[in-house]
């Protein structure tokens, strides 16, 4: 346990393997850098994910829960979000949480950027959706992404792959919102629905969230990984970082990590790339201190782990007399209205949301929701309210927009540490009235959505418990070194060769699902590297 | 009975005999539509896990120490009418233990290939030929998108 080995220094070293880390893998390949990446999960292999067996449905709730806590991994840190009402869901592999994702992937909006200029709330970001739209368009040309062009709430966006189906669930639910004549578009979705650089499309299987055996979900395990090992990029599995070092100036030297066999080793690199979620990310700049960063690595502006974003999710979801076929198809796409995403003071909160449209459950999860929710009962009468409900239901997210607030936050819990002994991260966030009120009316507008698509029952709650799974703010970018933590090019006020790259380097939150923008943000990150560094450095 | 189930061998003939009637009081058989009881589990090698295996002998217990309050006798001596009083109060006074019992039967009860069959569920893992869905009427968005832009620059 106390060997400390030293492999050969690499000009860059990327900390996190998932959505982030490997679009910055990626894009850094193209150069003569030597680039190593060292995640603490190991890789997955899609024969054995949950749904290539009968009993899928029931890892959800142990070795395939979204909840670190519950799954227990040996790849797994603990979070200690028990005074949080909202719990952290992550996976820790090769791919990261994409590998559990369910792919809805649209952008950000142009005004998500200049929420301050626009609202008069939070802050404008130091870059904007024009500086970021090639970014996107790149990253969903390398992931693959669905849907149809001409969507209003968004500028122009081309190149797409045809949409996914929308399904009997999907035809009825648009049919009340165009009822109420709002917006709705097909989901965009990173699941290919023809076959893609060498890729298999989606044949509907369904169980998206627990991993795609098909290939057709665009983890970015198949999507970008194989590319980057092509171009020489080294990956070091089951490797837990647990300190970025400084040399006597305060710049980044490397990191000491525990290799599988828990040996602490230490890591000599150039510049180092953080890209370890909203979460991960300040755990290990707050457990990197020295003399020179005491409170904490990049941490002068004491922003580190401040400002935490989560996404508060609302669910509703309507019942209908006919077979829907609800239970068939991507869990996770089919339509999402931004109806209400656009600030209107009038409604009582400013910003606003999206209505993300989910298939209906699978059996199991019928079952065990319909006996929560006291919809099926157990005993007499069990199978006939199964029957009413499997298959004839549409669930719906309501993604609220998380304004920043500095005491929504990521500490290092003092007592609870991780199978290396690194402190755990806790999580001290409350939903803000701002959120409260949104939540309440997006919940009410997606009973209304189902009324008028014909469900003959509804039901609305939340923030739902363990849907923790966007996790920004918390490194935000700014112009102003006392005001963030990284500059308009995710690198570090304080420590010239650290950047950071993942959605901890948010301003703002947006009310959509964050991946297609954090893993554009890091290929807009890495170019910049790379125009800044010649071969080796 | 020729149990076939490696972790039932953990309990005897009378506890197994509870479980089964515990089993079908939390999923009943019907009999329009022909729905096995939850208590058909036992017909197959179900590998319970060992938290199931605990939880199932603590409610055990709890099922022994209410009939014996309640009747001064054993449960399993115990008529039709009373056996189901009992159950009745685990349910009631017991309310963590039944629904984690509850989530756990049905945890392998939906999971069980017979009864996905008899559900209706014809594509299941590993999905040889994925699931046909409904492209759908792409016209529904010929509205939204004569609406124009809704988006701020």
């Amino acid at each position: 346990m106390n060997k400390i080995i030293n492999p050969p220094p690499v000009d860059v070293l990327i900390i996190g393997a998932g959505a982030s880390g490997a679009a910055a893998a990626w894009n850094l390949s193209s150069t003569n850098l030597s680039i190593l990446c060292l995640e603490q999960g190991g890789h997955v292999k899609p024969e054995e994910y949950p749904s290539t067996r009968i009993g899928w449905e029931a890892r959800k709730y142990s070795d395939y829960n979204v909840s670190p806590n519950i799954r227990k991994l040996p790849s797994d840190y603990p979070i200690n979000d028990s005074e949080s009402p909202i719990g952290i869901a992550n996976f820790n592999a090769v791919g990261g949480s994409t590998i559990l994702f369910s792919g809805h992937f649209p952008r950000l909006h142009p005004s998500d950027f200049k929420t301050k200029t626009l609202d008069g709330v939070a802050d404008d970001w130091p870059i904007s959706y024009a500086k970021l739209e090639p970014y996107y368009n790149l990253n969903d040309k390398m992931m693959g992404v669905s849907g149809i062009e001409g969507d209003t709430a968004y500028p122009p966006i081309k190149g797409l792959l045809p949409p996914i189906p929308l399904g009997k669930l999907g035809e009825t639910i648009g049919n009340g919102f165009n009822k109420l004549n709002w917006h709705m578009w097909p989901s965009y979705s990173a699941i290919i629905t023809r076959p893609y650089m060498n890729r298999d499309k989606c044949v509907n299987l369904g169980p998206c969230n627990t991993g795609c055996p098909q290939g057709a979900k665009s983890s970015v395990d198949i999507t970008y990984w194989p590319l980057a090992f092509q171009a020489g990029v080294k990956l070091k599995t089951h490797c837990r970082v647990s300190e970025v070092t400084v040399d006597e100036k305060g710049q980044a030297t490397g990191a000491f990590y525990f290799d599988e066999g828990g040996n602490k080793t230490y890591q000599e690199a150039k510049i180092v790339i953080v890209a370890c979620s909203g979460v991960g990310t300040p755990r290990l700049l707050l457990n990197s201190k020295s003399r020179l960063h005491p409170e904490g690595l990049a941490n002068s502006s004491g922003l580190v782990g401040k400002n935490l974003m989560l996404h508060p999710l609302g669910y509703v979801e309507g019942v209908f007399d006919e077979d829907l076929d609800s239970a068939l198809g991507p869990q996770g796409c089919c339509i999402q209205s931004q109806e209400f995403y656009e600030t209107d003071k009038n409604r009582g909160f400013d910003r606003g949301f999206t209505m993300h449209v989910l298939r209906g459950n699978g059996p199991l999860e019928t079952a065990l929701s319909g006996v929560a929710l006291r919809r099926i009962p157990t005993g007499d009468g069990h199978h006939e309210a199964f029957e009413s409900l499997y298959g004839k239901t549409i669930g719906m997210g309501i993604i609220v927009e998380d304004l920043p607030e500095l005491a929504n936050s990521v500490t290092l819990d003092e007592k609870m540490t991780d199978s290396n002994g690194i402190p755990a991260p806790k999580i001290n966030y409350r939903l803000s009235e701002n959120s409260k009120r949104m939540l309440a009316f997006g919940l009410a507008k997606g009973k209304e959505v189902m009324k008028a698509a014909g469900a003959s029952d509804t039901i609305a709650f939340g923030p739902v418990r363990n849907t923790g799974w966007h996790l920004m703010g918390t490194a935000r970018m700014g112009k102003d070194p006392m005001n963030s933590v990284v500059n308009e090019y995710g690198q570090a006020h304080d420590v010239k060769n650290l950047y950071i790259v993942d959605s901890s380097v948010f301003v703002t939150s947006g009310g959509v699902n964050p991946a297609s923008t954090l893993q554009s943000i890091a290929l807009y990150i890495t170019d910049h590297i790379k125009a800044n560094t010649t071969g080796h450095i | 009975m020729n149990l076939r189930v490696p972790s039932i061998k953990m309990f005897d003939a009378s506890e197994i005999s509870t479980l089964k009637e515990l089993f079908d009081y939390v999923i009943p058989a019907t009999l329009n539509n022909g729905m096995p009881g939850a208590s058909f589990l036992f017909d197959f090698e179900v590998n319970f896990s060992a938290s199931d295996v605990l939880l199932f002998k603590k409610v055990l217990t709890q099922i022994s120490d209410f009939s014996k309050t309640k009747y001064e006798k054993e449960y399993v001596k115990l008529s039709i009418i009373d056996k189901q009083i009992i159950l009745k109060t685990l349910k009631q006074k017991s309310n963590r233990s039944f629904n984690e019992l509850a989530f756990g039967i049905m945890r392998h009860y939906y999971t069980n290939n017979t009864i996905l069959e008899a559900i209706g569920v014809k594509s299941r893992p590993p999905f040889p030929d994925g699931n046909s869905i409904l492209e759908g009427d792409m016209l529904l968005f010929e509205q939204v998108y004569e609406k124009g832009q809704i988006y701020r620059d």
